[in-house]
């Protein structure tokens, strides 16, 4: 769906139509799922996370400025949710992705044994990620969780692109410190 | 990972690979570098973990079914909330009798308060007035003391205010009386050493052995108006005291405050 189609939907919903709201809905789950799949690398909880997002945007609809793209004020509230998941997970490990049964029956592995590997090196990954810095995090998880390009994450946090390099440099001088250390002590 | 320039320029070739613009002997270079470094080779290891899948690919992977699903939960969630909030209202109301009873509750209790906050200004008020009987006790008691004191700077401070004699005295641990006879010389006659009071419990309390050549005097020396330092002269040299005798300065101060009711001015004592 086009930009504008979205944000023209968003305003009809802030003037209390909810079947514009379910339109969105239906344009924007599958995009936010897959994101969510990147921050959690388990199924069950991007769907989760998803009806999360959705909530809140129904119930924050008045905060959103139509001036703005309204997928990118989606996606920031969906970040949110998703950053916040994994800090509930940073502190009780239990939540962290595991027994993805769901992902199994969507996408049954080839090859089990790589598939288990796969998936404990993103438990790691995401249990490393609580090791960075607010910043460093918020840079992170936008350049390789959700794949967006540099420039425009320098544009959107408001910092110039060669900030965001250095940023991401230590940012990934980090993880793989932390990495590492968890390789050497499982 | 060190300050390596290998590492930093690994870095870099990162940056061009997440953005698809590396070339091939980049790649290749940057490769024969994880090798080598440890650090590098793990980023190297999380940039492919995240690249594959991409997300768009990913998009195209998530299930129609659980795509499907997301509104109905979302509405199901959105009406449970509403419908959460209105049975929260609603319970309140079979709580009805909790609102008077707080407010009775409360105005117990503000009279109770009330009640005790003037009890306990009256018993502030009782401490306060017991505990300015008890420092002026304390002054006195300490006024004593500094005049009984064997302490000569002691002694001074407490006579501030007092006659130049007293504190000339108060300087000296005892004093003879040939001493005493020039310094009662030495001030103008009409100096009242001893006023009415003092000169009366002189006289009531003096020794027998002294009672009698006193008791002559007082004939003469009028003590109506106390004892004057001219007096006090005369009275010293009609006694007829050995005048290298020394006087302890304690008793003298102590006799011309009034302050030693029963003071011994026998020989042994002055």
């Amino acid at each position: 769906m086009e930009e504008r189609e979205l944000t023209a939907l968003a305003a009809a919903f802030q003037r209390g139509d909810e079947d514009a709201f379910e339109r969105l809905v239906e344009a924007l789950t599958r995009p936010l799922i897959a994101m969510a799949y990147r921050y959690t690398g388990d199924w069950e909880w991007a769907r989760d996370l998803t009806q999360e997002t959705w909530v809140r945007v129904h119930d924050r609809i008045r905060r959103y400025d139509p001036v703005r793209s309204f997928r990118a004020w989606v996606y920031t509230v969906h970040r949110n949710a998703c950053l916040s998941h994994l800090r509930r997970a940073w502190v009780r490990y239990e939540t962290m992705p595991g027994d993805d049964a769901l992902g199994r029956a969507i996408e049954p592995a080839a090859d089990p044994l790589a598939d288990l590997e796969r998936r404990e090196f993103h438990r790691r990954l995401l249990i490393a990620m609580g090791t960075l810095s607010e910043s460093q995090r918020q840079v992170f998880a936008r350049v390789y969780l959700e794949g967006v390009d540099q420039k425009e994450v320098a544009q959107a946090l408001g910092i110039k692109h060669t900030t965001l390099r250095a940023t991401l440099h230590f940012a990934r001088k980090r993880l793989a410190a932390a990495l590492r250390e968890m390789e050497e002590t499982p | 990972m060190t300050r390596n320039p290998d590492c930093e320029v690994f870095q870099d070739q990162l940056d061009a690979l997440q953005a698809g613009a590396l070339p091939e002997e980049g790649i290749e270079q940057l490769r024969l570098h994880a090798a080598s470094c440890g650090d590098c080779a793990m980023l190297l290891r999380v940039h492919e973990h995240l690249a594959a899948p991409a997300l768009g690919d990913l998009e195209a992977a998530v299930p129609d079914e659980m795509v499907a699903s997301v509104w109905p939960r979302v509405r199901a969630e959105i009406a449970t909330g509403e419908s959460v909030r209105l049975r929260e209202s609603r319970g309140w109301q079979g709580w009805s009798w909790l609102a008077p009873a707080v407010a009775a509750a409360t105005l117990l209790l503000f009279i109770g308060s009330g009640l005790m906050y003037q009890e306990v200004r009256e018993l502030r008020r009782r401490e306060t007035a017991l505990v300015q009987q008890v420092a002026e006790q304390e002054r006195w008691l300490a006024e004593l003391d500094l005049r009984t004191s064997t302490d000569p700077v002691a002694r001074t401070a407490g006579l501030a205010g007092r006659p130049t004699w007293e504190r000339a005295l108060a300087r000296r641990r005892s004093v003879s009386v040939a001493e005493l006879a020039r310094m009662l010389g030495s001030l103008p006659a009409t100096t009242t050493i001893f006023d009415a009071s003092d000169t009366e419990a002189l006289y009531r309390n003096l020794p027998s052995w002294l009672a009698a050549a006193v008791e002559n005097l007082a004939t003469e020396v009028p003590t109506g108006d106390g004892l004057q330092a001219g007096e006090l002269t005369r009275l010293v040299e009609t006694l007829g005291v050995d005048s290298s005798r020394r006087i302890s300065t304690t008793r003298l101060l102590a006799l011309a405050g009034g302050s030693a009711p029963g003071f011994d001015l026998s020989p042994g004592a002055l």
